[in-house]
């Protein structure tokens, strides 16, 4: 048999990764990095690719892509402009910004399906002309449209006759109820569209330029795969699709079905749970920023602290690290040279009577942005390279200038670089990356900054690591966000770290399944700081690309569900996505459910690349006894789950 | 001698007769009895009796109505005592009371909303028959913290369902905690539909509304 590979990409990061693996052994062929290009990622995606055989290239027969694009774009309050048509509703969800275009018109459904009012067609066809201008897409939303979704078809119908626009209907991108959390999410599933397919265009462009002829699959936020075409349809679905590629990937190389999952990146640690093999998945929906969703994602918990975290400090001989992200000083002194005379000038100034809210050794570069709204006298201070914040403020033609300086870096004129834990690692001769003189000059003057030595500042650096990582780790696990676990946790740190004197509490926690680390920094943290929940933490082999492996060791795996219920006139009703249907008796409305759900999945599994889905149906009688003694039927509710691989195994 | 007033009153009841029991309410305030205990042991157990009588068939509907109108006309001698001893100002939560589309039987849940006024919760009664719509529209504008539902009537039952669906739908079912109560209704039907709590009877259902609010 002819080898077949896989060809996973993380695009987003400060890195965008490559692997390829081989589908036979499961084990990691090749794994690539380059750059992330931004906003367009499909050069950093070519230039990844750019050093692997083609003839390797030309034995892959399948391409899945994991990408940050959907949560960034939602955390940053970016994509296209969307419109949102409410059918039926009394609010506009309170999340959606007062400037977007919004049109709330009569009609909806009841709970039963039937119509709560007639829609109001007229008044979208008064008002569309210009409710469409300068807009991208458009989203309809109706009130119980899980239930009876006639009113979203009808309105999108009127939309695509006329317009040339992405439309998207509330109960094909969420059938769970909350009208508002549908809304909400169908909104940011419009203004996705536009984004996602940039990025689909540019990566198909880019494999056809390697010759790869595989269909492209994108990882949903539950590591499940779907395919390029559908992804145009719900990008929504790829909200936090990175993280859930990790938990599938640190699966893949680890081998174990239950673990803590802890990716470590360059800016953020992300955890998550693996049970019985499964992505634990977040009840509630995905939840990212401020945005609350419908989006089944996997429950993750996002920390700001990575490699590349700013070290600063607070109050006397106490570090923070994290949750900003900045460039360590070994990677900028790279391309600046010139940075380790300016070290070294501090160095010699340095005493530890400053102010300890300056940081002695951050530096700001211009980040080559058009800067308009930049002091003039400000605009020469770049042109030789980065600046340091400590040499501006000692310096009395220059200090007033340092003030701005962070006004700057939020507008992203300039970006900032200083110590980071990165750099720690660079000086201790532990990593080697970048420029490691001003690595080791950088902690020195943190060091005397802080009136420490050396060895007891990296201690304290990776102290405070440790402290974060197990607070977030206790409250993850225990479901919580309470102040008083977070107390306890800290009391509970410091005793396993300094042995308390007389009589107190001793608390002791343990994990009860391993840890797996996953992302760069995972092998210089994580084992140390787990053992103190005496967890074994295991960082398997090529763990520094877990994500670019999850994205392609994950099935197409379809969920859906339909519910029978009596009517009032004695009647049954059939809800599924394509709608309500009445039937004299229960057995009919069932039969008829199972066919219909069964059709579907088919279809969809076929526009996601199986050729041969696994196809489950359960059907479940939800009956109830009475304080009375006899029975009442609730509903019968139909759920079907299909899955399998895309194209692998099966070309000939 | 004291058992006799609520005996007779327990009888006024059963015999279907308001002007008895409203004087023996009267009566029983007059000597001093505790308003709560009138309730609990006379008034309650003779409406339990002819719920028992009107299960078994013993019993019509009318007859089972009129012994209502009796029970709500002691209670109304009753209330105005009952709050004034209780007597604390403070409000301990707001609750609101419906009988859910369908059943017009509204004992049960005036004796909740008496108890549940007894224990310091401010009750909103919006009555019986409420559609769904109408019980969320009440809720949003009076700003409870509780919906309790009633119901007698098992064909009445999957509109609980139904009603924890609107709750969702609309957006705020986490805003307020939902109770569950009425003859035909379990604990598991209660956990089944999704609601925060389960009476079985009107002094458990006060119970479970302060265990709700953390009082």
């Amino acid at each position: 048999m002819k080898a077949e590979y896989g060809l996973g990409i993380d695009a987003g990061g400060t890195y965008t990764d490559v692997v390829l693996l081989d589908f036979a052994t499961g084990r990691v062929l090749r794994a690539r990095k380059a750059p992330t290009t931004h906003p367009d990622h499909s050069e950093g995606i070519r230039n990844a690719l750019a050093n692997l055989d083609s003839d390797l290239l030309a034995r892959v027969n399948m391409v899945s892509l994991a990408t940050t694009l959907a949560t960034n774009a939602i955390v940053e309050d970016r994509g296209a402009k969307a419109g949102l048509i409410l059918v039926g509703y009394d609010q506009v969800p309170p999340d959606i910004p007062r400037t977007t275009p919004v049109l709330m018109v009569d009609g909806g459904h009841t709970v039963s399906g039937d119509e709560k009012a007639p829609l109001d067609l007229g008044a979208i066809e008064a008002e569309l002309g210009a409710f469409t201008a300068q807009m991208d897409a458009v989203a309809v939303a109706g009130f119980f449209s899980v239930r009876n979704p006639e009113h979203e078809l009808r309105v999108a119908k009127l939309i695509r006759e006329r317009y040339d626009l992405p439309v998207v209907r509330g109960h094909r991108i969420s059938m769970r109820l909350d009208a508002v959390k549908r809304a909400t999410t169908a909104w940011w599933n419009a203004r996705l569209i536009p984004l996602i397919k940039n990025l689909i265009r540019a990566t198909t462009t880019v494999l056809l330029e390697k010759g790869i002829q595989a269909p492209l699959m994108v990882v949903r936020g539950d590591g499940t795969l779907m395919s390029a075409q559908s992804a145009l349809d719900r990008p929504v679905e790829t909200m936090l699709s990175g993280p859930a590629a990790s938990i599938l990937g640190a699966k893949h190389l680890s081998g174990l079905r239950n673990a803590l999952i802890v990716d470590m990146g360059g800016t953020t640690t992300d955890m998550a749970t693996l049970s019985g093999g499964r992505v634990a998945i977040d009840p509630e929906g995905a939840q990212v920023g401020r945005w609350k969703t419908h989006v089944e994602a996997a429950k993750v918990r996002t920390i700001g602290i990575g490699g590349d975290s700013l070290i600063s400090p607070r109050g006397d001989r106490q570090l923070t690290v994290g949750p900003r992200r900045v460039v360590p000083l070994c990677v900028l002194a790279e391309q600046y040279p010139q940075m380790v005379q300016m070290l070294k000038t501090i160095q010699r100034r340095i005493d530890n009577s400053q102010s300890r809210n300056v940081i002695p050794c951050s530096f700001y570069a211009a980040s080559g942005q058009q800067n308009p709204g930049m002091d003039p006298s400000l605009r020469g201070l770049w042109d030789r390279g980065p600046v340091s914040e400590f040499l501006l403020f000692q310096d009395r033609r220059t200090w007033s200038s340092a003030w701005s300086l962070e006004q700057y870096e939020r507008r992203g004129l300039v970006f900032r670089s200083s110590l980071t834990p990165t750099d720690i690692r660079v000086a201790s001769g532990q990593f080697s990356l970048g420029n490691p003189e001003a690595a080791r000059l950088g902690m020195a003057i943190f060091a005397r900054h802080m009136g420490m030595d050396e060895s007891d500042f990296a201690e304290a650096v990776e102290d405070e690591i440790k402290k974060k990582l197990l607070t977030e780790a206790v409250l993850f696990l225990g479901d919580t966000d309470g102040e008083a676990l977070s107390h306890m946790v800290d009391r509970w740190f410091r005793q396993s770290s300094i042995p308390a004197d007389g009589v107190s509490l001793d608390v002791k926690m343990s994990l009860t399944a391993p840890v797996i680390g996953v992302g760069a920094p995972a092998k210089a943290y994580l084992p140390r700081a787990f053992s103190l929940l005496q967890a074994r933490c295991i960082v398997p082999e090529s763990y520094e690309v877990s994500v670019a492996v999850g994205a392609v060791v994950g099935m197409v795996d379809i969920t859906m569900t339909g519910k029978v219920r009596r009517s009032d006139t004695g009647n049954y009703y059939l809800h599924t996505v394509a709608g309500k249907e009445c039937f004299a008796t229960l057995e009919q409305a069932i039969e008829q459910g199972r066919c219909l759900l069964e059709n579907i999945a088919r279809e969809r599994m076929q526009r996601n690349h199986v050729r041969e889905p696994l196809i489950d149906l359960v059907v479940e009688e939800k009956r109830v006894k009475t304080a009375y003694g006899d029975g009442i039927h609730l509903e019968t509710e139909l759920r079907l789950r299909a899955t399998g691989r895309p194209n692998v195994w099966k070309r000939g | 001698m004291s058992e006799i007033i609520i005996v007779q009153l327990r009888d006024a009841i059963v015999n279907l007769d308001p002007d008895k029991a409203k004087e023996m309410a009267h009566r029983g305030v007059d000597e001093g009895f505790d308003p709560l205990d009138m309730i609990n042991e006379g008034i309650r157990s003779a409406l339990d009796r002819m719920g028992e009588r009107f299960a078994s068939g013993d019993l019509f509907l009318p007859e089972l109505m009129l012994s209502a109108k009796a029970a709500d006309a002691a209670v109304g001698v009753l209330e105005p005592e009952l709050l004034s001893r209780g007597g604390s100002a403070e409000r301990i939560g707001k609750v609101l009371l419906a009988t859910v589309k369908g059943d017009i039987h509204d004992i049960g849940k005036n004796i909740v909303a008496l108890l549940m006024k007894a224990a310091g919760f401010e009750v909103v009664d919006i009555g019986v028959d409420k559609a769904g719509e109408e019980i969320v529209a009440a809720a949003k504008e009076n700003r409870v913290d509780v919906i309790g539902l009633s119901a007698l009537l098992t064909t009445t039952m999957p509109g609980m369902k139904e009603m924890m669906e609107l709750l969702q739908e609309s957006g705020v079912r986490d805003q307020y905690k939902v109770i569950v109560g009425g003859a035909p209704i379990t604990q598991e039907f209660a956990e089944m539909i999704g609601a925060d709590g389960y009476g079985a009877d009107a002094t458990r259902a006060v119970d479970v509304t302060k265990k709700l609010l953390g009082r």
